[in-house]
């Protein structure tokens, strides 16, 4: 306390409290002027790089509320001079999109689900239980992530045609309810977890569903929604399989029911991006809700903290 | 309640190298017994073997009469208290304690009254409402108490538990524990590498080194009647002084002899059994800090104080607050730690003349480093 006492009357000492007073205005203001000029530039640069990279986006957003007149001149236009609804209520009623986009989230969503299931299960047996050949296993699996998915295309086809299943939602399902990327992901993750817990749960008289259940799962939540938002995403992006093993327009997804409109009027590329626009907002919206989740779960297993 | 029974019991890693061996030992029902040792001795694996977290390569663990070797962890009703806690961090105080019970599908009211009950043992009843993540590293050891006794188990069974928290804490919470074994009457299986947690705790302590049970005795034992060098070193703070020498046969009985012919005189009732058969063979000599003395303490007096003197010169000492410690060196028998009272004079660099209570001190044989009076003990 003397020591602390002392150099406050030495303080005192050398200013009065009125000059104190101003020193401190004036080194704030100084000290705040450059907090703001650095913010400044930052934002500015970041709006910019933004809007480039944006770009391509917001243009087919415009694009689409144009009349397709406006789009094919010589002039450059970027924002429609008379935005209309038009092209979304036809992109709706030449092709069933409605239907594609039903048929796109029962898929997706059932691929979610089920991958859920099935990498959190294969996850927490290579990460908690111990059998004979548990890393061979495992690095089987993961070798299965080196084989490019148009290698075994054609195979699958063929075994699934040979199963009569073409053209149905089992289909387009099926070969997608595991992966190894997802049992990588989870792996991971529950290599972070502490083993104690399990033990614990162990002695406590639990078994392993129940420890799923009750412990794993409640403090796992963010890996799973971050593998939830990835693999939907992903599956509501697919492409080349449902475009092989569909036939009927029943069954067909969004991004395939998104060419029929090209097929349809191929002049009409306004038509073709208000169908784009309408289908791009489901998966927005899956990302913008769970992108926290993404983000931390993706590096959840990065750092301990 | 029960008794714990190991019959040569072995752990063995990767086909090659073992961890335990022949561990073989008699838990009595409300016994608290502590496995003491160095790191990587074996104590942590044995308690996770009796557990039935790891499994048991050889050997027979009987838990009340039955078998338990093939018997799954969830059925063997133990309980366990992790040095890190292992608390459940979603759920609250209350859950975490009552989730044993809950599984056991113990009817919801009992559940309630056995919670407070716990908790109201351990003062803890005020943060039943809370998360783990909000609690102390003091109060989260007493919620994982808590949730240990909350289902009255077989044994329980403590991995370092109190090995995260600070010295004062652990100084309270060893005490708590002692009353808590007295109070539940439970049978306790305690891992530690502290051996003052060891020698506080204890009503039998286990020493193990390399996997090999070295000593199982209460605490006046294994401190008075250490089986060899290793636990005498390793029980007692700090630990005992050894000095390498002869035994040199004289009229009266028998004498220590040092490198430099420096001798010590034996007190009657060792001198002849020594005189006997150690007749100018190698012992080590081992004295604890505490059996020094800077004044002559006349115990014996027919025994000559003189012939029991060492001296040294003084190369650091360290004030303990009642005592002061004294680390000497003598050119023949290397550094060695004196515990005096507080003011004993004498400072660095100076010389200093200390008797040694030959009727306290221990010899071992130089080969085997096996105590040449060490009375039997139980195992």
């Amino acid at each position: 306390m003397a020591a602390i006492n002392h150099s406050i009357t030495m303080e005192q000492g050398t200013y009065n409290e009125e000059e104190v007073a101003k020193l401190h205005s004036l080194m704030n203001a100084r000290a705040l002027r450059k907090k703001r000029i650095r913010k400044a530039v930052l934002v500015s640069v970041n709006i910019i790089f933004a809007l480039f990279m944006l770009f391509p986006l917001l243009y087919s957003v415009s694009v689409s509320i144009m009349p397709s007149d406006e789009l094919f001149t010589m002039e450059m236009n970027l924002i429609p001079s008379h935005p209309t609804f038009d092209n979304y209520v036809r992109a709706f009623t030449q092709v069933p999109l409605v239907r594609f986009i039903l048929n796109s989230f029962l898929v997706a969503g059932c691929i979610t689900l089920g991958q859920i299931i099935t990498c959190s299960l294969a996850a927490f047996a290579f990460s908690f239980l111990n059998f004979k050949g548990k890393n061979v296993l495992f690095m089987l699996v993961m070798a299965t992530m080196m084989v490019p998915g148009e290698a075994v295309i054609i195979s699958n086809y063929l075994t699934v045609s040979s199963l009569n299943l073409l053209d149905t939602y089992i289909v387009l399902i099926l070969p997608s309810l595991t992966s190894a990327m997802g049992i990588f992901l989870f792996r991971q993750f529950y290599m972070t977890f502490p083993i104690s817990l399990y033990e614990s749960a162990k002695l406590d008289g639990c078994g392993n569903l129940r420890f799923i259940v009750k412990i794993l799962i409640p403090l796992t939540k963010s890996a799973i929604g971050a593998m939830a938002v990835y693999t939907f995403i992903n599956a509501w992006n697919m492409y080349m399989w449902p475009l092989l093993v569909t036939g009927s327009e029943e069954m067909r997804t969004v991004q395939i029911g998104i060419s029929m409109l090209n097929s349809v009027d191929a002049q009409s590329i306004t038509l073709m991006m208000a169908g784009v626009v309408a289908i791009i907002i489901p998966s927005m919206v899956i990302f913008i809700v769970g992108q926290k989740q993404l983000i931390s779960g993706m590096f959840s297993g990065a750092v301990k903290g | 309640m029960s008794e714990l029974l190991l019959k040569n019991v072995c752990k063995m890693y990767d086909r090659k190298q073992y961890a335990v061996r022949d561990f073989s030992l008699k838990i009595e029902d409300g016994e608290f017994v502590i496995f003491v040792g160095p790191s990587g001795c074996g104590k942590s694996t044995t308690l996770r073997m009796i557990a039935g977290l790891e499994d048991i390569t050889s050997g027979e663990l009987w838990i009340d009469k039955q078998l338990c070797n093939y018997v799954e962890t969830k059925d063997r009703d133990l309980s366990m208290v992790f040095q890190n806690y292992a608390l459940y961090p979603q759920m609250t105080v209350y859950d975490n304690m009552a989730f044993a019970l809950q599984i056991r599908k113990v009817p919801k009211k009992e559940i309630d009254k056995k919670v407070h009950e716990a908790a109201s043992i351990l003062g803890i009843e005020h943060l039943l409402k809370q998360r783990p993540g909000a609690l102390s590293g003091g109060q989260k050891q007493r919620v994982a108490i808590g949730s240990a006794i909350m289902r009255e188990p077989k044994a329980f069974l403590m991995d370092e538990p109190l090995s995260n928290l600070d010295a004062k804490l652990r100084a309270q919470m060893r005490v708590e524990l002692s009353e808590l074994h007295k109070r539940l009457g439970a049978t306790m299986i305690y891992v530690t590498h502290d051996q003052t947690e060891a020698m506080t705790l204890g009503t039998r302590i286990v020493v193990m080194k390399d996997g090999y049970i070295q000593q199982a005795d209460t605490p006046k034992e294994v401190y008075d009647n250490p089986a060899n060098r290793f636990v005498a070193g390793f029980i007692g703070s700090p630990s005992m002084n050894f000095f390498e020498g002869k035994i040199r046969p004289t009229d009266k009985g028998a004498d220590f002899e040092f490198t430099n012919g420096l001798r010590l005189e034996i007190p009657e009732n060792k001198a002849f059994a020594l005189a006997n058969e150690y007749r100018n063979k190698n012992v080590i000599l081992g004295v604890r800090p505490e059996h020094f003395f800077a004044e002559v303490v006349q115990k014996d007096p027919k025994a000559d104080y003189t012939k029991r003197t060492l001296s040294g010169k003084i190369v650091a000492r360290e004030m303990l607050g009642a005592e002061s410690m004294f680390y000497l060196e003598e050119t023949f028998a290397g550094e060695f730690a004196v515990r005096l009272p507080v003011e004993t004079k004498g400072r660095v660099g100076e010389e200093m003349a200390l008797f040694v209570d030959m009727d306290r001190v221990h010899f071992f044989d130089a080969d085997t480093e096996k105590n040449i009076f060490y009375r039997g003990g139980q195992q």
